[in-house]
Formats: C-alpha cells, sequence, structure tokens
C-alpha cells in the first residue's frame, strides 16, 4: 500500500542540503585501525562531555553568481541536544534558531519573524542535523557512502562522495578539528566548478550557561 | 395434489431393491468417481473476487484495492526504543530476515529511504525542472510571477532576498537553484512536489529510516508475495515476522515491540474465527440433531446413517462445481456446507413415513414413505433451488457459487435421499412406536381454529405493524461490524493509527485509462480538483503525482504557453534589470544567464516511464499500475475524518473529473447500495420462483394461496421483527431472508401435502405435521446453532435465518391450516 510511503523531501534552495546531510557520513568499513578510526574515536572522546558551544564565525563564499567574495560575520551558540542559534550580524543581519523540532528565523528583508516546525523546513532541518552531527562527533552513519580521507597531520577530513551524481553538486567537504577535539575550527564546502564556502569558527567557549532566549527571537 | 411422481419414483425403489447390493455398489463407484472430481476444483481465497463484477462502482474499488495493493499491504510498528542507534539497527535486521530468508514470502520491504538513495532522489527532482520546467509550470503562475517582477523595486528586493539565502545557514547547492531561477518560476512546482508527502501524517526520515515524531518507534511496509486472503501463506508470513521481531531485539539490545496491522493478520484472524465457528456450531447442530433423531426414531442405529445424503449432496455439488466453475469461492463453499446441513429436513420426512408406514405394518414402508414424499420432497427441492438461483442472480460471483454449489449439493441430497437412501431401510416393524411428533402443533393448531377471529386479526395487526418496522430496517455500512479480529489486533492497529495516520482516513483517488497517458489526462483533471478542495478544507491534504508526470497533452499545452510568453522583447528587458538591479547585490553580470538561457528553450518532456522506472521509481512507481484493462494512477487524498460528512465532494468530483474515489467508507457504502438493490430484485425473482413452482405443484389456487401467503407473510414479520431487534443487514447476511423464504416451502409444501390427501385426510395432516416439526425442529436447531458463533457475520446469519424461519413457521402454522381446514371431515 503506498499511502505510508514518504518521499524525500526537496525544495527548491535544499537540494544539496540532503546530500551534505549525507556527507556527515564516513566510511568505516574497514575494522582494523585506519587513521579515520583514530579521528572518529578522538571527536567522540573530545565532544562527548561538550554540552554548549558558543563563540563566532566568518563566513567566505566565493560563487560564480557573485562577482566577488562575500564575507558574512556572525555568532553562533549550540546547545546539545537539539538546540541551535545562527546569526549573521553583517553584510546583513539574519537569527535563525533551533530549539528540538521546532525553529524561528528572521532576516532584514524579511523583517517579519517565521516560526516553523522542522518537519516543514527540510532544507534547514538538514542542515541544523549536520550542526549538530559535525559538533557531536557522531559520523558513524551512512557507511560506505562516502571516501573519506584524514589531513592535515590528521585532524581534519575531507570527505568526497562516492556518487558521481552527488559530486555534481557537492564535490568535497573539509571539517578540521581544534588540537583538543572538543569543537571544529573549520568547514569548506566545496562545489563542482570551484565554487566554495569556507566558515571559519573564532573565540569558542565551551560548557558556558546560555541563556533560555538564546534560542528564542522576539518579534521586532 | 395429483400425484403421479411419488408412485413412479416408489416403482423404481421397488426395483432397486431388488437389486440392492449392485446398486449400492453403483452408488459407492459413482460418489468415488465423484469426489476424484471434485478434487479438480480450486478454492479462491481473495475477498475481492466475492465482490459483483457487474456493477460499476464496485468493480471500480476492487480494481483500485488490487491495484494498489491496499488490502494485502502489511504495516509493522517497532518500538519504542530509547535511542536512534537501537532504532536503526532493529530497524536494518528486521529488513534483512524479511529479505534474507523472507525472500520466498515476501516481495517487497519498504523501512524508509536510504541516505544516499535519498540525496539521489532529491536530485532527480531537482534536475526535473532544471530540464523540464516548461513542459511542468503552469502558465498562468509563470505570468503571476513575472508580472509580480515588472516594478524593479519588487525585483530588487528579490534579489536581496537571494543573497541572503545565499549566505545562509542552509546554503548549499542553493546557487545553483537561484541562478536558473532567480524569479521562483520553480516555486509552485516544488511546493507541489513537497506536497506528495503530505499525507503522511507522524512520519519523518531520520537517518534513511521512517521514524515517529518522538523518534522511538519505526515503521516498515512490507508486501508479502500472497494476496492478504491467502490463509495457507499468511500463517508463514507472521511466523517469519515473529522471527524477525526476534533478532531485531537482539540487534537493539533492548525489549522490542512489534505492532502488525493490515495484510494478512486481520484475515488469519478471520478464517480461525471463521474455522472455529464452523466446527463448534457445527457440532453443536449435528447433536441436536441427533438428539431429536433420538428422541423420535425408534431404530436408533439408522441415525449415524442420515449424514450420508449429505455427504453425498456435498460430493455431488463439488464435482459439479468443478466441472462448471472449476474456481469458486472458499467461503462461499463454507456457507454452502453450512446451509447443505439444513437439507436434512428431506431425510427427517423419508425416515418420519417410513416409521410411519412400518408402525402400520405396511409390507414396503421404505417404498412407501418415498411415494409419500417424492411429491413435496421433489417440490420443496426444486423451490429452494429456486430461491438460490435468486441468490445467483444477485451478481456477486461468491452468491453465483454458492447458488451453484447449493443446488448442485441440494439435487445430490434430496437424489440420494429418494433413491438410495430408502435401499438401507429395512422393512421389519420397529421396536418400539413413533411418538406423536406432530402433537404440539395439532394442539396449536385446533387452538387457532378455535380462536379463528382473534388468530386472524392477530396476524393482520402483526403484519401491519411489523410491516411497518420492516420499511426500516437499516442496512450494515460499517465493514468493521462484519470483522472478527482480536481486541490485541484491533488495538494495534488503532495505536498505528494514532502514530502513523489512520489508513481508513485515507483516500484512493484513481485515475484510470486505456493507456498510461490516457490515465495521466484524468489525473489532471481530477489534481486542480483536489486542490481547490483542499484550499476549501474539504479535505485535508492530497498527494499527487501530477506535478512530477502531467500527460503529453498538458505538457504540449504548456510549452506553447511558455513559447509565447518568452517573447524577444521580455527576454531582453528582463536581462537587463536582472544585470542592474543585481550588481547591487554582489551578482555578477553573468549570474543570470542559465536563467536566460532557459526562457529561450521549450526544455525536455517528461516520460512517465522513465520516471517510474529509472529516475524516481520510489516516488512514482507505486502510484502507477496496471492492469488486463489499462493503466491506472493513483493520488492519496488525507480526509477530514471517516465519517459520510469527509466524502460529501466525492460524487461531484468523480462526474467532474472522470477519477474514481475508493475509500474504505465509500466501498462500504457501494455495497450497501448494492445489497438493498439486489435484495429487492433477488427476492422478487425467488418469489416469482417459487410461485411458479407451486402453482405448477400445488395447481389449485386455494392450495397455492394457502402457501404462498404464509411465507409472504412470514418475510414481512422476519425483517420487521429484525428492524426491532436493531439487526441489521450486511453484505453476508443480506440474502439470507431470500433464502429462508425457499427453505420454508419445505414445511409449507408438506403440511399442505397433508390436506391435499383425500383418503384419511385427518391421519395425514397428523402425520405431515409429525414431519414439519421433526424437521423443523432440527432445522431451527441448526440455525440456532449459528447464534454461538463468535464470528459477527456467521452470527448474523444465524440471527437473521433464525428469525426468518421461525416467523416462517409461525406463519405457516397459523394461517395455512386455517386456509385449508374446510379439507378436514
Amino acid at each position: 500500500m503506498p499511502e505510508l510511503r514518504p518521499p524525500v523531501r526537496a525544495g527548491p534552495a535544499r537540494v544539496t542540503a540532503a546530500i551534505v546531510a549525507a556527507a556527515v557520513v564516513l566510511s568505516t568499513a574497514r575494522a582494523d585501525e585506519s587513521p579515520l578510526d583514530a579521528l572518529i574515536a578522538k571527536v567522540k572522546k573530545g565532544m562527548a562531555g561538550v554540552k554548549t558551544t558558543r563563540g563566532r564565525f566568518k563566513q567566505t563564499k566565493k560563487l560564480a553568481a557573485f562577482d566577488d567574495t562575500v564575507e558574512s560575520k556572525g555568532t553562533f551558540a549550540i546547545e546539545r541536544p537539539g538546540k541551535l542559534r545562527w546569526e549573521i550580524e553583517s553584510p546583513f543581519k539574519s537569527v535563525l534558531v533551533i530549539a528540538g523540532d521546532k525553529g524561528a528565523r528572521w532576516n532584514e528583508t524579511r523583517k517579519k519573524v517565521e516560526r516553523f516546525a522542522l518537519a516543514d523546513k527540510p532544507g534547514i532541518d538538514v542542515a541544523v542535523k549536520q550542526m549538530f552531527s559535525w559538533y557531536s562527533g557522531t559520523f558513524d552513519e551512512a557507511k560506505g557512502s562516502f571516501d573519506a580521507t584524514v589531513e592535515k597531520e590528521g585532524r581534519a577530513v575531507s570527505l568526497v562522495p562516492k556518487n558521481e551524481k552527488v559530486r555534481e553538486v557537492m564535490a568535497r567537504i573539509s571539517i578540521v578539528f581544534s588540537p583538543d577535539w572538543k569543537t571544529i575550527e573549520s568547514i569548506a564546502l566545496v562545489e563542482k566548478g570551484g565554487d566554495r564556502t569556507d566558515i571559519a569558527f573564532e573565540g569558542v567557549e565551551l560548557d558556558k550557561e546560555l541563556p533560555a532566549k538564546t534560542f528564542e527571537i522576539e518579534e521586532k | 395434489m395429483e400425484d403421479r411422481l411419488g408412485p413412479s419414483l416408489a416403482a423404481l425403489v421397488r426395483r432397486l431393491r431388488s437389486r440392492r447390493l449392485a446398486a449400492l455398489g453403483f452408488t459407492a463407484l459413482a460418489t468415488l468417481a465423484l469426489a476424484l472430481v471434485g478434487t479438480r476444483l480450486s478454492l479462491d481465497e481473495d475477498l475481492l473476487s466475492f465482490l459483483p463484477g457487474d456493477d460499476p462502482e464496485i468493480r471500480g474499488h476492487a480494481r483500485a484495492l488490487r491495484a494498489f495493493k491496499a488490502l494485502d499491504t502489511i504495516r509493522i510498528d517497532l518500538g519504542p526504543l530509547d535511542s536512534e542507534d537501537q532504532l536503526v539497527a532493529a530497524v536494518a535486521s528486521f529488513e534483512a530476515t524479511l529479505l534474507g530468508e523472507g525472500a520466498p514470502l515476501v516481495s517487497h520491504v519498504f523501512a524508509g529511504v536510504p541516505d544516499l538513495r535519498g540525496a539521489e532522489i532529491a536530485l532527480a527532482i531537482a534536475d526535473l525542472p532544471a530540464r523540464s520546467l516548461p513542459s511542468l509550470a503552469r502558465p498562468e503562475e509563470v505570468a503571476a510571477i513575472l508580472s509580480k517582477y515588472d516594478d524593479d523595486a519588487a525585483l530588487d528586493e528579490r534579489l536581496a532576498s537571494l543573497f541572503v539565502t545565499l549566505n545562509g545557514l542552509d546554503s548549499a547547492g542553493a546557487q545553483t537553484v537561484i541562478r536558473r531561477d532567480p524569479l521562483g518560476l520553480e516555486g509552485p512546482w516544488f511546493g507541489r512536489v513537497q506536497e506528495l508527502q503530505a499525507v503522511v501524517e507522524g512520519a519523518r526520515l531520520e537517518r534513511g529510516r521512517i521514524v515517529s515524531s518522538d523518534r522511538k518507534h519505526a515503521l516498515l511496509l512490507v508486501e508479502p508475495r500472497a494476496r492478504a486472503s491467502d490463509i495457507e501463506e499468511g500463517e508463514k508470513v507472521m511466523t517469519l515476522l515473529a522471527r524477525a521481531r526476534e533478532r531485531a531485539e537482539g540487534a537493539a539490545g533492548s525489549p522490542l515491540r512489534m505492532v502488525v496491522a493490515g495484510g494478512h493478520q486481520g484475515h488469519i484472524e478471520n478464517a480461525r474465527a471463521i474455522k472455529f465457528d464452523a466446527w463448534f456450531t457445527s457440532l453443536v447442530s449435528l447433536a441436536a440433531m441427533f438428539l431429536v433423531y433420538a428422541a423420535i426414531f425408534p431404530r436408533r442405529w439408522l441415525i449415524p446413517l442420515t449424514a450420508l445424503p449429505l455427504v453425498f449432496g456435498g460430493v455431488f455439488g463439488t464435482a459439479v462445481c468443478a466441472l462448471l466453475l472449476g474456481k469458486m469461492s472458499k467461503i462461499a463453499i463454507g456457507f454452502g456446507g453450512i446451509l447443505l446441513g439444513l437439507a436434512d429436513d428431506f431425510i427427517v420426512h423419508l425416515y418420519y413415513f417410513y416409521e410411519l408406514r412400518s408402525r402400520d405394518e405396511h409390507p414396503e414402508p421404505a417404498v412407501s414413505a418415498v411415494e409419500r414424499i417424492a411429491l413435496p420432497t421433489l417440490a420443496a427441492g426444486t423451490s429452494i433451488a429456486g430461491s438460490f438461483v435468486a441468490l445467483a442472480a444477485s451478481g456477486f460471483p461468491g452468491q453465483r457459487d454458492l447458488a451453484v454449489f447449493a443446488t448442485a449439493s441440494l439435487a445430490g441430497t434430496v437424489g440420494f435421499c429418494l433413491l438410495v437412501h430408502p435401499l438401507l431401510l429395512p422393512s421389519g416393524k420397529a421396536p418400539r412406536p413413533l411418538p406423536r411428533a406432530g402433537a404440539p402443533l395439532r394442539a396449536f393448531v385446533s387452538f387457532v381454529e378455535r380462536h379463528t377471529r382473534a388468530a386472524v386479526l392477530l396476524a393482520v395487526v402483526a403484519t401491519l405493524v411489523l410491516g411497518a418496522f420492516a420499511a426500516r430496517i437499516r442496512f450494515e455500512d460499517d465493514p468493521r461490524a462484519l470483522d472478527a479480529r482480536s481486541k490485541k489486533t484491533l488495538e494495534g492497529e488503532d495505536e498505528l493509527s494514532a502514530r502513523w495516520g489512520d489508513p481508513s482516513a485515507l483516500a484512493l483517488v484513481v485515475a484510470s485509462g486505456a493507456s498510461l497517458d490516457e490515465a495521466l489526462a484524468v489525473n489532471d483533471r481530477a489534481y486542480p480538483r483536489l486542490e481547490k478542495l483542499r484550499d476549501e478544507g474539504a479535505v485535508r491534504a492530497v498527494s499527487s503525482i501530477a506535478p512530477l508526470v502531467p500527460s503529453s497533452t498538458v505538457q504540449a499545452a504548456r510549452r506553447a504557453a511558455w513559447r509565447a510568453l518568452w517573447t524577444e522583447e521580455r527576454r531582453a528587458s528582463l536581462a537587463a534589470r536582472l544585470g542592474r538591479l543585481g550588481g547591487r547585490h554582489h551578482f555578477s553580470a553573468r549570474a543570470f544567464e542559465p536563467f536566460l538561457e532557459r526562457t529561450a528553450s521549450d526544455g525536455d518532456p517528461v516520460s512517465a516511464e522513465s520516471l517510474a522506472t529509472a529516475a524516481l521509481p520510489e516516488l512514482v512507481g507505486p502510484r502507477i499500475a496496471r492492469d488486463g484493462a489499462g493503466a491506472l494512477v493513483v493520488t492519496l487524498v488525507r480526509l477530514r475524518g471517516t465519517d459520510d460528512d469527509a466524502l460529501s465532494w466525492v460524487g461531484a468530483f468523480e462526474r467532474e473529473t472522470g477519477a474514481a474515489v475508493t475509500t474504505g467508507r465509500g466501498f462500504a457504502r457501494a455495497l450497501v447500495r448494492l445489497v438493498k438493490e439486489r435484495l429487492l430484485s433477488c427476492g422478487a425473482l425467488a418469489f416469482v420462483a417459487v410461485l411458479a413452482i407451486l402453482v405448477s405443484t400445488l395447481r389449485r389456487w386455494r392450495l397455492v394461496l394457502a402457501a404462498t401467503l404464509p411465507l409472504a407473510l412470514g418475510l414481512v414479520w422476519s425483517v420487521g421483527l429484525l428492524a426491532l431487534t436493531g439487526t441489521r443487514i450486511d453484505a453476508v447476511n443480506f440474502l439470507i431472508p431470500v433464502l429462508t423464504f425457499g427453505l420454508s416451502v419445505d414445511y409449507v409444501l408438506f403440511l399442505a401435502s397433508g390436506y391435499g390427501r383425500s383418503s384419511g385426510a385427518s391421519d395425514e395432516v397428523e402425520q405431515a405435521q409429525g414431519a414439519v416439526v421433526a424437521s423443523s425442529v432440527t432445522t431451527l436447531a441448526g440455525m440456532a446453532s449459528l447464534l454461538l458463533a463468535r464470528h459477527p457475520a456467521i452470527f448474523g446469519v444465524g440471527v437473521v435465518s433464525f428469525v426468518g424461519t421461525s416467523a416462517s413457521l409461525l406463519a405457516i402454522f397459523v394461517l395455512t391450516p386455517l386456509l385449508l381446514r374446510d379439507r378436514e371431515p
């Protein structure tokens, strides 16, 4: 009976978000202690006890659509297991908050606070999930879907989709972990044709008390 | 009644008795041969094959249910588990068991979409408008969006918003879409595609598995290879599921509960209930019958032999069905077996008159008994066969099978009873006299005769009152009323409905055509109408593949509109404005080149076949089916409820679009409509058939009136009593009143036959009354035994047949003697 067959979610600006979600996966096919296994073990161990993470980020976009490299800056906060704030302060203002399976967003062009269920915003859902995955070290899913290599003296992992069609959209994802393995230093998303997004995290603080309103947006 | 048949048959029996061994040996050989022929009969367990094929609505429902395996798919809930890891491990193990060792039993398991495959599907979906937007986009929506951005301020705001999107957390991959579609022409299309999942409530995909909103339960859909009504295979499937659960529990490392709904589970429980009821009620009925026989018949050693005519009748009926039908409904043969038990009346009549003649020291009591009962037995048998033929005219294949089996079995029973069984009866005197079984009836008739006016008045009043109630008889339109599923199973189904959505609130909107493209054209007409119904609040959600695969005609029309819209002038103007305004938001001069290129092209047409088989088999494949009549495309509609109000839109929708809506409720309503129609037509046919037989048998109008009036009034009384007691007529018991009408002919004929005899009339009447009492007691006992049934459908048959036969007997006992009494000395 077909009635309960949920189709896979898709949306205009979220198409590759699904792929990125899948890209959280690391191949763990080999049972021996490879550099990758060692990295996963270190990430899990390092992030296991971290309850909250907050800091600043700097995002650099180099896209064919832009005539220059676009830099954006802002702050972020994560409280495990399911809370996130992602606030861009420049070159425009926007806020995204997630608490459990609900969220809200605002930006200066939209002007109104939009509240939603994550299930209704698959693009955001996928992006948020990837953030939580990266920030909790749970890389054990979808074995064999990506070729993973350890880089930067064992502190970074590079994920290349095995599937050619997926590679046409997202060529590579690179994640660099902090030396103490408790947080992430940077993420790079490389698309086909050289377009790329680099996110660098700065001034990261761990296990600070985060006020409840961090994960709320008030009407402006 | 002029009786030439009796003496002729008596003469034949006399000759057969003179060659008894040869005749019995031939009968034994014939029975063996018939039994061998009967083994060629194959039994159809498909419930849908029980439904009439001549009603377009029912045929449409059955076709949709069969094509999309709505009745066969098993829904399985696994949980609750605290961790998602455990849940994923449990589902993986469960799936592996079903697809591994369960492969011979299970054709398909759907437990979600692996992450990578999910990404591929997302890409394939995104690829569709990229290649084929001119074929997919509605021209009026494209025009409306373009007109919205005629103003520079609006376009500037749009570009600012796109810049924000490209820099957001969820921006990965957005550039491709924005460059090819900066104005959001694909937006309405994506919105519709996203609605494909709108009918699925409470489900979400996590790590490639379908999980509940609290992430503690997982859902699997299992399609067994065998139909849900195949009980034998179903038992194996259920054993396999139990084994898969055990292993999944091991994989999860935590106690794991499995809740199963749909598919075999309900059928197995129903089949078990029916099997139990068949044995239990048969044993009770047999015990009651033997008790009555033991009380009446002096030669008790003959009692076990009463089963022989019934056994022969069953073997004969099965052989006839094998030759005429080849295949028949298993349900029909089950009910036929129960009805065949009612044919013991003829044996009772034979024994009763045999013992009477024996008591009177007749030299050939068996031959004389045959002479006495031949005409009424054959007339009654023919009348009952007539009412079975009326069943066959109902158009229900199952009822047709039942009619053929029951008529043939009846013929075999009557033939054995009149020609073979008398060969087994000795000529000696009975060890004790035959009790006066007719005495109570005799006393009752005498009482009625002493109070004729009061009896007539009571009959008239009863007819008026019960007739008024009869007009209010209610029909069962809830299929669950005929369901014997266990409390545990029903609770499980409720649990699944609460967690994953109620399947009974889901409608299958089926577009059909000789070819897939014709079906898609109907689907194209249905979809906008359904969207309107959703917007008006008449339905909650619509999940259609119409946005993904329009028919070739619609695609061609859209492409033509696309070409007409994108004039050179419009393209040049938009290119200039995008270049000028885009620069304000960091967009390069060539940022929207992909968009401008596509406005100059028709794009590729969309192929349904290619989507269903290659690009999107998970999404499109299950929505398309083919059968001998052509192609079908299904749209799923989440209703506002399960009552009639939730379906108020269906009639107009079907007329306007040509699509057919199938729901459990709609199916039940169609069945009720058909039951009402067929009950009337079959009842009328049965009445005409019985009347014709009675006229040709009884010949005199007074006898005919004395026979038919009680039958007609008995029918009115019984329907009135059923209405009064709140008993509902359903798809199983609806023809039982017709049948009891035919069966009651037996009693009225035997009773009338007593009055019709000129010599020793008083004694003949008393003898006939005794035979009628004996046979009616065993019949009523058989029917009453059905009241002990667990299965509601069999219980319903018991109620309707018991009330119907009791009312008919009462009417016969009151009215027939009154109408014939001046025949007595």
